[in-house]
């Protein structure tokens, strides 16, 4: 398929995700924003390629666009995400489980990955071919259960196991570098015995080729995002993990949107 | 307890099994971890992940078991239990030692006194304290056939029952030691408490009845009716101990649990605790003049 055509499709989730904040009157839009392009890629691989890929958004509060994806992929329904945010619905701002494809709820930082390399050990043992890919928040690398998890994925040989840092550069209150700075990530990472790459994490094409590269230990993809990816005013700002759009907010987020 | 543990173990762990420990269980888990190099994880001391990574595995497992002592399993992996487990509602056993204050010389960092009203009140999970091999195994049992989260606590035995108790056939079901039927009161102790009511109350006019199950509020109602004067006892902090779900007829039920208003900085043996931090022998002794 063309590049231009996922860029395209990425864009049009992304007007989804605005549509659907916007319904909602929530936050997190930026955050939506920035993973859209990670969640796209691993969908596709697992739909469209036929992958057989276990997925689990650990950074939960960015579900509009893993729901959004989810309808771009057919997994659901615009009547069911038509519901998000309203009473009795299985929508909401962080990932449930009792929704169709979605096999774990998060919310909670620091909860996906260590399920994930349960599921990745149990899934070797069984000698199964399915690959295991968690996509967490720079965020999370403030939880202690990410760094236990990296130990025991790399004692365990969890070669199946790949983990995508939406590396967005923003924790709830600030630029991450000034509440924890995680230094060298790439180099901390590597000292636990992962195969570690840096890309643009905006980058289909690069995202797709790591998920299919084959290594000897479990993978860590560090994915460099913008927060608010895709609309201007937005991008890069915090007030955008908080702050609902106005309907001016909308239309000029709208009007805005670009192709990554 | 811990030999039953082992030896349960041993003969029913197969390759439908996975067991979990948190570095912990010298000598009971040795033989397991031997024969079973691939489903058997001594995952470290990391008990919030080991959560998540059962719940991963359980997934996969017919059987899937984590192990530690109580309060590093349960108050330090809480959100882990709730969210990961118990709201997912995944088959998985948690077993943990030291109920209670088993460790009792050993400080409040090792006393279970919390974990039970925790873990109780979580959705789909049942809490048992068996109070010895037999209810132990039976507890085991259950929790192999159930599907669902389950929290065995295992804590030192004070004193065997083996000989005395009738057993229930029904886990949820009410254990009795000898019953005279003149009486009208009775004592409802929880799990292996159970061992200090008796030596208090054997020779005396009064029921004892035995639950394992800490959230098993039905039974005890069928126990309640039946009596004029009741006595609860349950090892566990007073706000997170089953006897607060009784505020109905205050004459008629003696609570007793562990005081909440302490830091539990003394240590001694488990009787000297149990007495210190629930005045079980004072208490027990008030009620029998009832």
């Amino acid at each position: 398929m063309q590049i231009t055509h996922l860029k395209n499709t990425c864009k049009n989730i992304r007007e989804n995700i605005l549509k659907l904040s916007f319904k909602a009157k929530t936050g997190h839009i930026a955050s939506n924003l920035s993973v859209v392009e990670i969640v796209f890629t691993v969908l596709y691989q697992k739909y469209h390629e036929k992958d057989k890929i276990e997925f689990i958004l650990s950074k939960g509060h960015a579900s509009i666009a893993y729901f959004s994806c989810l309808l771009n992929f057919k997994k659901i329904t615009n009547k069911q995400l038509g519901t998000i945010f309203q009473n009795n619905s299985k929508f909401g701002g962080h990932v449930t489980s009792n929704i169709s494809e979605i096999i774990f709820s998060t919310g909670s930082l620091g909860h996906g990955l260590p399920y994930a390399a349960g599921l990745s050990y149990a899934l070797n043992l069984k000698k199964s071919k399915s690959k295991v890919i968690v996509v967490i928040s720079d965020g999370e690398l403030n939880e202690g259960t990410t760094w236990e998890t990296f130990l025991i994925a790399s004692h365990h040989k969890l070669k199946n196991l790949c983990v995508i840092i939406d590396n967005n550069k923003f924790q709830a209150l600030g630029r991450t570098k000034n509440i924890l700075d995680m230094g060298n990530l790439k180099k901390k990472i590597l000292s636990f015995g992962a195969d570690v790459e840096e890309t643009d994490g905006h980058d289909i094409l690069k995202i797709k080729k790591f998920i299919n590269k084959k290594t000897s230990s479990f993978k860590v993809l560090i994915a460099h995002t913008i927060k608010g990816a895709g609309i201007e005013f937005m991008e890069d700002k915090l007030l955008w993990h908080y702050k609902s759009m106005s309907q001016e907010d909308l239309d000029d987020a709208t009007r805005d949107l670009r192709t990554l | 307890m811990r030999d039953a543990l082992k030896s349960y173990l041993e003969n029913k762990f197969d390759s439908n099994s996975f067991f979990i420990t948190n570095d912990l269980g010298y000598n009971v888990l040795d033989k397991i971890a031997e024969k079973n190099k691939k489903n058997f994880v001594n995952i470290g001391i990391c008990e919030q992940s080991a959560i998540g990574f059962a719940s991963g595995v359980s997934d996969y497992f017919k059987n899937t078991f984590v192990y530690s002592i109580g309060n590093f399993l349960t108050i330090r992996a809480l959100e882990q239990i709730r969210n990961d487990i118990c709201y997912h509602n995944k088959n998985i056993t948690m077993i943990s030692v030291g109920a209670g204050f088993s460790y009792s010389k050993y400080g409040y960092s090792h006393y279970c006194i919390e974990d039970a009203g925790l873990v109780g009140s979580l959705p789909n999970v049942d809490v048992f304290t068996p109070f010895d091999s037999y209810t132990l195994l039976k507890c085991l049992e259950h929790c192999e056939q159930s599907k669902k989260p389950n929290y065995i606590r295992i804590g030192n035995i004070i004193e065997n029952l083996e000989r005395k108790v009738k057993y229930s056939k029904n886990i949820f079901g009410i254990n009795r030691m000898k019953k005279n039927n003149k009486t009208n009161k009775c004592v409802i102790s929880i799990g292996r408490v159970s061992g200090f009511v008796n030596r208090l109350i054997e020779n005396k006019l009064c029921n004892h009845y035995i639950l394992l199950s800490n959230n098993n509020t039905k039974s005890l109602n069928t126990i309640i009716k039946k009596y004029k004067h009741v006595c609860i006892v349950d090892e566990q902090v007073e706000r997170l101990s089953i006897v607060n779900n009784f505020h109905a007829e205050p004459n008629k039920i003696t609570k007793i649990a562990i005081s909440n208003n302490n830091s539990y900085e003394e240590i001694g043996s488990n009787e000297f605790l149990i007495n210190k931090y629930m005045k079980l022998e004072k208490q027990i002794n008030n009620f029998l003049k009832l």
